[in-house]
C-alpha cells in the first residue's frame, strides 16, 4: 500500500509539468475564478489568487520532496562523516566529539532551526536544504559510531588484520560497507521527518518563498481562509501525511531487510 | 639441529583488570618446528587463545605482550618488530584460521574478493590474477565448481564449505607457518573430521608448519606429533603425541585423558576434573592445579613446580617426577570436596 502511494507520489513529483492542469503561479483572474470550491476544471479547486490548487501540489511535490531527499542524503553523510571520525581516532578526540554532540542533541531542532533561518533571513532552497541537514545529522552520528566500535572487535575484522591488510584498508573495505545498513534505515525515516519539518518552516513563513512553492509554502497560502476554503489547506495536508507515512514505511521495511533477526512484515 | 621455525621463550601477556594484571600466559616456551604440526590443548581460559594472539601480535589494551618475551619467528623478532614488517609476516608468512568460519569472513564481500585481496595486499598481482589465485584456492581446498564460488557470499556456503573458504584465504601466500585456533569446534562431527583431513593433506603438500590449538584431545591425536598442555597461563607438559597418550605424566593431562570418551570403552561415565581454572588475576602459589588434583601433598603448595624432564623429549610440570611413589595413593581433590560440601 505505502508502496504504491510512494510511487504515485514520486512520479508526480517527477512528471509535474506534465500532469498539472495549469501553470502553479498563474492567476488567471482574481475576482471571478479566486476561492472556487473543487469542480471539473479544477479538481482541488483554486486559491484566494485564483491559482490552481492541484497545479500546485503537483509542483509543490517536486520542491518538498527534493528538498527531503537532499537533506536527508547530506545529513546522513555529515552523520557517517563525523560518526566514523570518532569512532577511528578513539581516546580524547572521541571524548570532545561525543560531548559536543551530546551539547547540540539537548537542543530543540525546531528551535535551532528557527534560530539559524532568523538569523540568515530569506534563504534559498539550496540554503534552506543545508540547513536542515546541518541540524539532522546527530543521531546518526551516534549509531554510525556505536556500529563502527562494535564491528571493530568483530572476528573478520580481527581476521582481516590477522592476514596483515593495512589498517585503512580493513576500515574502508571491511568496517564501513557493515556499518551503513542502520544509516541507511535512519536516513530513509529521516526523508519522512524532513517532509514535515520543510513544511513546518514554510508555513511559518521560514521556509521556501514565493513564487517557489513547497506544500507547506500552500499550507500558507490556505490558512487565512481555512473555513472559506478548506480545499486550499486540506489537499496539501494529504500530500505532506500521505508522503511522511509512505517514507516512514519504507524506511521500516528497509530495516526489516537488514535485520534477519526481525520479523518481515510487507508494507 | 637447526633453529625450528618458531621458538617462543618466557612468553607472558598480560591483561590489565580492576582485580589487577591477570596473567593470561605466565612464561610460555617452545618451539615449532618446520614442517611439524604442534597441538596446543587445555580448557578455557588456560591461555591458550592468548598464546596464539601473541605470536601474531594481536594483542589489543589493555593487554600486552612483556618486553622480556620473546618470540624468533624465520630469524625475525616478533616482539619488537615494527607495525610495517609486521604487516609483512602477517598471512603472508604466519596465518590464522578461527573457529567461528561464518563470523571470521566479511558478509558483504565475495568469498572470492576476500581470498584475493590477502593476495592483492601481499604481491603485486593485477585485480585479474588475484581472482584466477582464489579460484585456484578454492579449488586447492576442495570447494567443487571454484568458478561459480568465488562470486558468492559467505551467507550461501555451508558451515565446513566455509571453513575451507577461511583456510583458502590464510594459504593464498602459502605462508610458513598455519595457526589454527579451535579450527573444527564449530562444525558437525563429519565436516570436523574432512576439515581435518584437508588441514592434513595441504600440510603434506605445501610444507608447512602448523599451531594447533584445541581443547580436543581426539583432533590432536589425529593430526599433531607433538603436544603441549596447557593450564593456568603455563605449559605443564610437552611430548611427542604417542608418548603423551601412552604415558601421560602430569595430573592435568591423565584427568583429560579419563575425561574423553571412549569407542569400547567399558567405564559408563565420563570422568569429570573437577573445579574449574583459577582466575588468571590470582593464580595460586605453589602448583597451580593442587586444587583439583588427586595426589596433591604438602610440597605442592610449597614449591612451584618445574618442568621436569620425565622422559626422552618430554617434561612435565609436577612433583611426581621427583616422588612418582605418591602416584600410589590417590585422595579426593580439594576442589571436589568443597564442592561437595556447598553442594549440600
Amino acid at each position: 500500500m505505502s508502496a504504491a502511494v510512494l510511487v504515485v507520489i514520486v512520479l508526480a513529483a517527477l512528471l509535474a509539468p506534465l500532469l498539472a492542469p495549469y501553470d502553479p503561479s498563474a492567476q488567471p483572474d482574481i475576482v471571478a475564478l479566486a476561492q472556487r470550491p473543487p469542480s471539473g476544471a479544477h479538481p482541488f479547486g483554486t486559491d484566494p489568487l485564483s491559482r490552481d490548487v492541484l497545479s500546485r501540489v503537483v509542483h509543490g511535490g517536486r520542491i518538498s520532496i527534493s528538498i527531503a531527499l537532499l537533506a536527508a542524503l547530506l545529513s546522513a553523510s555529515i552523520g557517517t562523516a563525523y560518526g566514523a571520525v570518532a569512532a577511528f581516532a578513539g581516546g580524547v578526540t572521541d571524548a570532545v566529539m561525543m560531548r559536543v554532540l551530546d551539547a547540540l542533541i539537548a537542543i530543540p531542532r525546531l528551535l535551532l532551526l528557527l534560530l539559524v533561518v532568523a538569523l540568515w533571513g530569506a534563504v534559498s532552497v539550496p540554503t534552506l536544504i543545508v540547513i536542515i541537514a546541518a541540524t539532522g545529522w546527530f543521531t546518526t552520528s551516534r549509531l554510525v559510531r556505536a556500529r563502527v566500535l562494535a564491528l571493530s572487535r568483530d572476528d573478520f575484522v580481527v581476521a582481516a588484520d590477522a592476514l596483515g591488510v593495512p589498517r585503512r584498508r580493513v576500515l574502508w573495505r571491511h568496517v564501513m560497507p557493515n556499518a551503513l545498513s542502520p544509516v541507511i534505515v535512519a536516513a530513509t525515516l529521516g526523508v519522512a521527518n524532513v517532509i514535515a519539518l520543510e513544511a513546518t518552516l514554510s508555513y511559518l513563513g521560514l521556509g521556501v518563498r514565493p513564487p517557489s512553492a513547497s506544500w507547506g509554502t500552500i499550507l500558507q497560502d490556505g490558512g487565512d481562509c481555512m473555513a472559506a476554503c478548506w480545499w486550499v489547506t486540506a489537499f496539501p495536508g494529504i500530500a505532506i501525511v500521505a508522503a511522511a507515512t509512505a517514507f516512514n514505511a519504507l524506511g521500516d521495511s528497509v530495516r526489516d531487510a537488514f535485520d534477519p533477526r526481525g520479523e518481515h512484515v510487507v508494507a | 639441529m637447526s633453529e625450528p621455525l618458531l621458538s617462543i621463550t618466557q612468553l607472558r601477556t598480560t591483561f590489565a583488570t580492576d582485580a589487577g594484571p591477570a596473567r593470561a600466559v605466565d612464561g610460555v616456551s617452545f618451539g615449532v618446528p618446520r614442517g611439524e604440526t604442534v597441538g596446543l590443548v587445555g580448557e578455557s581460559g588456560c591461555g591458550k587463545s592468548v598464546t596464539a594472539l601473541s605470536i601474531l601480535r594481536l594483542i589489543d589494551p589493555p593487554g600486552r605482550i612483556e618486553p622480556s618475551s620473546s618470540i624468533r619467528f624465520e630469524g625475525r623478532e616478533l616482539v619488537t618488530l615494527g607495525e610495517g614488517e609486521l604487516r609483512e609476516v602477517r598471512g603472508n608468512r604466519v596465518a590464522m584460521i578461527w573457529q567461528e568460519p561464518l563470523s571470521a569472513l566479511n558478509p558483504v564481500m565475495t568469498i572470492g574478493a576476500q581470498i584475493a585481496e590477502v593476495a592483492r595486499v601481499h604481491s603485486k598481482v593485477s585485480r585479474r590474477e588475484a581472482r584466477e589465485r582464489a579460484i585456484e584456492m578454492l579449488r586447492l581446498v576442495g570447494i567443487p565448481a571454484p568458478e561459480r564460488r568465488v562470486d558468492e557470499y559467505p551467507h550461501q556456503l555451508s558451515g565446513g564449505m566455509r571453513q575451507r573458504a577461511v583456510i583458502a584465504m590464510a594459504l593464498v601466500m602459502n605462508p610458513a607457518l598455519l595457526i589454527a585456533d579451535e579450527p573444527t569446534t564449530a562444525l558437525d562431527v563429519t565436516i570436523q573430521a574432512q576439515i581435518l583431513e584437508l588441514l592434513r593433506d595441504l600440510q603434506s603438500r605445501l610444507g608447512m608448519s602448523i599451531l594447533l590449538i584445541t581443547h580436543d584431545l581426539g583432533v590432536v591425536a589425529e593430526t599433531a606429533s607433538r603436544v603441549l598442555v596447557m593450564y593456568a597461563g603455563e605449559i605443564v607438559e610437552e611430548a611427542p603425541v604417542a608418548e603423551l597418550f601412552r604415558a601421560p605424566h602430569h595430573p592435568y593431562t591423565e584427568g583429560l585423558m579419563r575425561a574423553m570418551p571412549r569407542v569400547g570403552g567399558t567405564s559408563e561415565r565420563l570422568t569429570v576434573i573437577p573445579g574449574s581454572v583459577p582466575p588468571p588475576t590470582a593464580w595460586p602459589s605453589g602448583c597451580r592445579f593442587r586444587d583439583r588434583c588427586p595426589y596433591a601433598w604438602e610440597r605442592c603448595e610449597r614449591e612451584h613446580p618445574p618442568l621436569y624432564q620425565v622422559g626422552e623429549r618430554h617434561v612435565s610440570r609436577c612433583h611426581l617426577a621427583v616422588e612418582p611413589e605418591r602416584r600410589q595413593h590417590p585422595h579426593v581433590p580439594l576442589a571436589a570436596a568443597v564442592g561437595a560440601e556447598s553442594g549440600r
